[in-house]
């Protein structure tokens, strides 16, 4: 038995030596030799590297919301760099099919001279398609919050956040609007305790939100619940409206489903996978040049950096030589699709296409 | 789409040659140890040992890992090298102690199943005694119970000494591969520094968000993991461990940054799993046995990459796509229609599915990846194996069920040995002959050991499974409706029964710090369920198949070599490798396709946005 701890102890104690201590001191020592990445590939807003006044790094995706940017890929990590994840979401969830409908329904457009979009020089959108359907029949709402599964209860627990041991569960704005509109319309609940004789605790905004919608509905026909900002206001507030995002989003499924419809949808621009598919850390910092290149890109980059209308064109053309110059294709250009990064094309072009004054 | 599984399995195949006489001339003793490491073996080497006196090492090394492990992550807030960030102020805590005994002997088991998250949960200092140095050992320990049997198996006096052969494997093997593998990463961007997580201002101002600091808006800065991840990946790879030092693992840009680390990364995952098979043929100096082993694994393997990539890249996400009007019918129950769906104007054209895939790797890379994780028992991720496609999602779970194409570090051809003595058994029977491997007797007492191996694997995935998924401990842990919330679970067993570590990483499972104040996110309801039940298994899924063919190598090595015949059943042609390989997938399938028919068939055949 006594050689056996001595043995144990000998091996454990050279090996712990050597793979925790020597080990990782000789790569601290090689990483001297590659300052930059040794520190995460920080790099400056010239798109050098840097470690101090760093705008990101250079492998790491950061949100990009505004017109004038190309956008990154959706994040299931909300771009949070101390908490990488993926959606984990399977084919079979509809949470995935929602989350890809809620985004394109906004920003989808017709093909250029298409049949819906008509020829004039402000094309009629699919929005405004959206919205007319939408309008058509007065409770689109009430039926929508009765058959849908995901969509409704994800409205109504938008920005919630769950109880923990210092606070307690809060709903935001809209959550906090059901439950308000609960208040002020007592037959919602009465229903609701009707239909559920065995709960006796109170219910929650999102056991209530197809009754809700039905009452909605009533009072306000063909509207829905927008959030709205009032001008010089920082709070916003929901109001019934009969055009918004929120209207796009969540009706786009449903529009699209519509035989009657049939015609518009075969002239929809199909929208690049990568554009609405969420990467695996949640922080993957590249999009293909096929994205870039796309309509819901390009065309709304070069639009914010023109001074002028007649401009658009040759901006545009730039832009694009600078998205190609800027792409790559993995393994040396072995395999796969060209990709741009897209924190170092914003950077370049921030350089290059400043936006002009007065925009 | 296929240029890069070929690239990679061509390259390892081709190294795999030289490694594999490299590994049999450490493990034989036959090279001169460099200065002072002469002395360091004479002091481990207590001699020569037989198979339960090396099980009896094994197991005891094994038992102070777990106590040095539990130490270490127990005391982590006291213990020095605590980083302190802008998302922890305080360092990090005492994780829940569920968790620390799930860690530590996830770590221990070769495992590297992870219910917590790299980066939010352990300090620099955990990573690098704790997590580095387990997973050195642990592949040791494998690799070293291969060697053991190899030499029972022919005809040794001894079975070697354990404690010699760990030193071995880690020092002469294991820490010169990760040094030159650590270079190669660190050269491609991967970091390696002690400082704290760094704060950037984004180049969108205000594009984190806003704080209110004073009654003025600031922009939120992104803050920025990192850590000494060069140190930690080389080794997480060549001995197939497979934990990694992020949440999302090898699909993180920091563990995994360009296309050339993708496959540095997959070739480093494959090289020693191949070796070991041409090391066996080697040490037992039976080349064409070991040709028709390496052969039979490598079919299994080719048609897992090939199944995965087809059904992932080669096709969009069903998701997206149209689909018609279904209804249920169940006898007895009211009909249910289920409305068609229109398919979205999403162009997948040349990328497949690109749900929870890095874009840099390129296409194939993800399901590639899969199947070369799944198969060696690794564990690694570079894509979120929840969001495959739901055919592709069989290939990980088909590779940790087989448990023996290539397979973990020694473990996996041991499972093979297993499954070829009972190839051998069953041929032998029937053509009416006592069957012999390797020129011994196969008989009851080896049979039941083979036994004993091969059904605690099923036993420990199944059992479990029906459990967890009767009752709300797994129902409220799956974040997927119906067959994929099924998948999910048995896929958590299957990785945790195969020590593979990987996982369909949307099962809540994780608890967090004990202070469960200072977590990010809220803790899983059946966090401690999980740890305790997944932390049995995995102890159970790995020493039952380490010991039982020690001992069945042990009772080969002292029977009498009969004389090879013109009847005795031949173990080095291409008949036998039919007979291997309809063994394995026979007993393997057998044993499995219900299980895999409720999951990932039933939700390939069922209407895709389930519940719709």
């Amino acid at each position: 038995m006594s050689n056996h701890i001595r043995a144990n102890a000998v091996l454990i104690g050279s090996t712990v030596v050597i793979c925790c201590a020597l080990y990782p001191l000789a790569l601290f020592a090689v990483g001297l030799v590659f300052p930059s990445a040794a520190g995460g590939s920080l790099v400056n807003e010239k798109g050098e590297s840097a470690t101090a006044d760093a705008r990101g790094s250079r492998l790491i995706a950061q949100p990009f919301t505004s017109d004038e940017y190309f956008w990154p890929r959706p994040s299931a990590a909300s771009y949070n760099a101390t908490a990488s994840s993926g959606s984990n979401w399977g084919a079979n969830n509809p949470k995935l099919r929602d989350r890809v409908s809620q985004q394109l329904g906004p920003i989808i457009r017709y093909k250029k001279g298409s049949r819906s979009a008509g020829t004039g020089p402000d094309p009629r959108t699919p929005q405004q398609d959206i919205e007319a359907w939408f309008a058509a029949v007065p409770d689109r709402v009430a039926t929508w919050a009765a058959d849908a599964t995901v969509g409704p209860a994800n409205w109504v627990k938008t920005d919630y956040a769950a109880a923990t041991d210092t606070a307690p569960e809060k709903y935001g704005l809209q959550g906090d609007y059901v439950t308000e509109w609960v208040k002020a319309h007592p037959e919602v609940k009465e229903e609701w305790q009707k239909a559920n004789p065995d709960k006796t605790d109170e219910p929650k905004p999102e056991d209530l939100v197809a009754l809700f919608f039905a009452s909605f509905a009533k009072v306000y026909p063909a509207k829905w619940p927008g959030g709205n900002q009032p001008e010089g206001k920082t709070e916003k507030r929901i109001e019934p409206v009969a055009s918004d995002a929120g209207i796009h989003a969540n009706f786009f499924d449903l529009w699209l489903s519509d035989p009657a419809n049939k015609d518009r949808v075969a002239d929809l621009e199909p929208v690049p996978v990568d554009m609405v598919t969420a990467s695996g850390s949640g922080l993957d910092p590249h999009i293909t040049l096929r994205n870039a290149l796309s309509v819901y890109q390009i065309d709304r980059v070069a639009q914010k950096r023109t001074a002028s209308p007649a401009d658009v064109e040759r901006v545009k053309q730039g832009i694009a030589e600078l998205a190609r110059a800027k792409s790559f294709s993995p393994l040396s250009g072995l395999i796969g699709e060209l990709l741009v990064n897209v924190l170092e094309l914003n950077a370049e072009l921030d350089k290059q296409f400043p936006l002009p004054a007065g925009r | 789409m296929w240029l890069l599984p070929l690239l990679i399995v061509a390259t390892t195949v081709a190294l795999s040659v030289p490694m594999g006489r490299f590994l049999a001339r450490v493990l034989d003793g036959k090279y001169t140890p460099p200065p002072g490491a002469a002395r360091i073996e004479r002091l481990l080497n207590t001699g020569p040992q037989n198979w339960k006196e090396y099980a009896f090492s094994l197991l005891l090394f094994n038992t102070l890992m777990f106590v040095f492990g539990y130490l270490v992550l127990a005391l982590q807030p006291v213990l020095p090298l605590n980083q302190r960030d802008a998302a922890f102020p305080d360092g990090k805590g005492m994780l829940s102690p569920t968790t620390i005994f799930n860690t530590v002997t996830s770590f221990l088991t070769n495992t590297n199943l992870q219910h917590y998250s790299g980066e939010q949960h352990l300090s620099y200092f955990s990573q690098l005694v704790f997590v580095l140095w387990n997973m050195f050992a642990s592949a040791a320990v494998g690799f070293s119970a291969l060697a053991a049997v190899i030499r029972g198996l022919r005809g040794d006096p001894d079975m070697g000494n354990f404690y010699l052969d760990m030193w071995r494997v880690v020092v002469y093997v294991f820490v010169p591969f990760s040094l030159l593998t650590g270079v190669l990463l660190l050269a491609a961007g991967v970091p390696m520094t002690l400082e704290p997580a760094a704060e950037v201002r984004t180049v969108q101002v205000g594009a984190m968000g806003t704080d209110t600091v004073d009654g003025k808006e600031v922009p939120k800065p992104q803050v920025i993991a990192r850590g000494p991840v060069a140190a930690v990946l080389p080794i997480k790879h060549l001995g197939t461990n497979g934990g990694g030092f992020f949440g999302a693992n090898s699909a993180h840009p920091f563990e995994n940054p360009t296309a050339w680390t993708n496959v540095l990364e997959c070739v480093s995952i494959l090289i020693f799993p191949f070796s070991l098979v041409v090391m066996f043929g080697r040490m037992l100096n039976q080349p064409r046995h070991a040709a028709v082993i390496y052969t039979v694994m490598m079919s299994m393997f080719l048609a897992m990459i090939v199944w995965a990539v087809h059904h992932d890249t080669g096709k969009p996400n069903p998701a997206f796509g149209a689909h018609p009007e279904t209804k249920v019918t169940v006898p007895g129950a009211p009909e249910k229609v289920i409305a068609p769906l229109v398919a979205l104007p999403v162009d997948s054209t040349g990328l497949g599915n690109t749900e929870g895939k890095e874009l840099r790797y390129g296409p194939s890379a993800g399901p590639t990846f899969a199947a070369v994780t799944t198969a060696v028992t690794c564990g690694s991720v570079n894509c979120m194996h929840d969001s495959l496609n739901p055919l592709a999602g069989l290939t990980p779970l088909v590779g940790m069920q087989l448990n023996c194409v290539f397979g973990g570090k020694g473990v996996g051809l041991i499972n093979m040995l297993v499954y070829l003595v009972t190839a051998v058994f069953l041929s032998g029977l029937m053509v009416g002959r006592t069957p012999e491997y390797l020129g011994k007797k196969v008989e009851a007492r080896e049979m039941k050991l083979a036994m004993l191996a091969l059904l605690i694997h099923p036993l420990l995935i199944l059992g479990p499974t029906g459990l967890f998924a009767a009752l709300d401990w797994g129902k409220q842990a799956t974040n997927n409706p119906g067959a994929h919330g099924y998948s999910e679970i048995l896929y958590e067993f299957s990785s945790a029964s195969a020590n593979n570590g990987s996982g369909f990483e949307g099962l809540g499972d994780t608890h967090g710090f004990n202070d469960a104040k200072k977590n990010l996110s809220a803790p899983a309801p059946f966090a401690a369920h999980w740890d305790i039940a997944t932390g049995l298994v995995m102890l159970l899924g790995r020493f039952v198949p380490i010991i039982a063919p020690l001992a069945l190598a042990g009772s080969l090595a002292a029977k009498k070599r009969v004389p090879f015949t013109s009847g005795t059943l031949r173990t080095d042609t291409i008949t036998f490798g039919f007979v291997l390989l309809g063994t394995v997938l026979l007993v393997g399938s057998l044993l499995f396709l219900p299980a895999l028919a409720l999951g990932p068939v039933a939700e390939h055949l069922g209407p895709m946005p389930f519940g719709r």
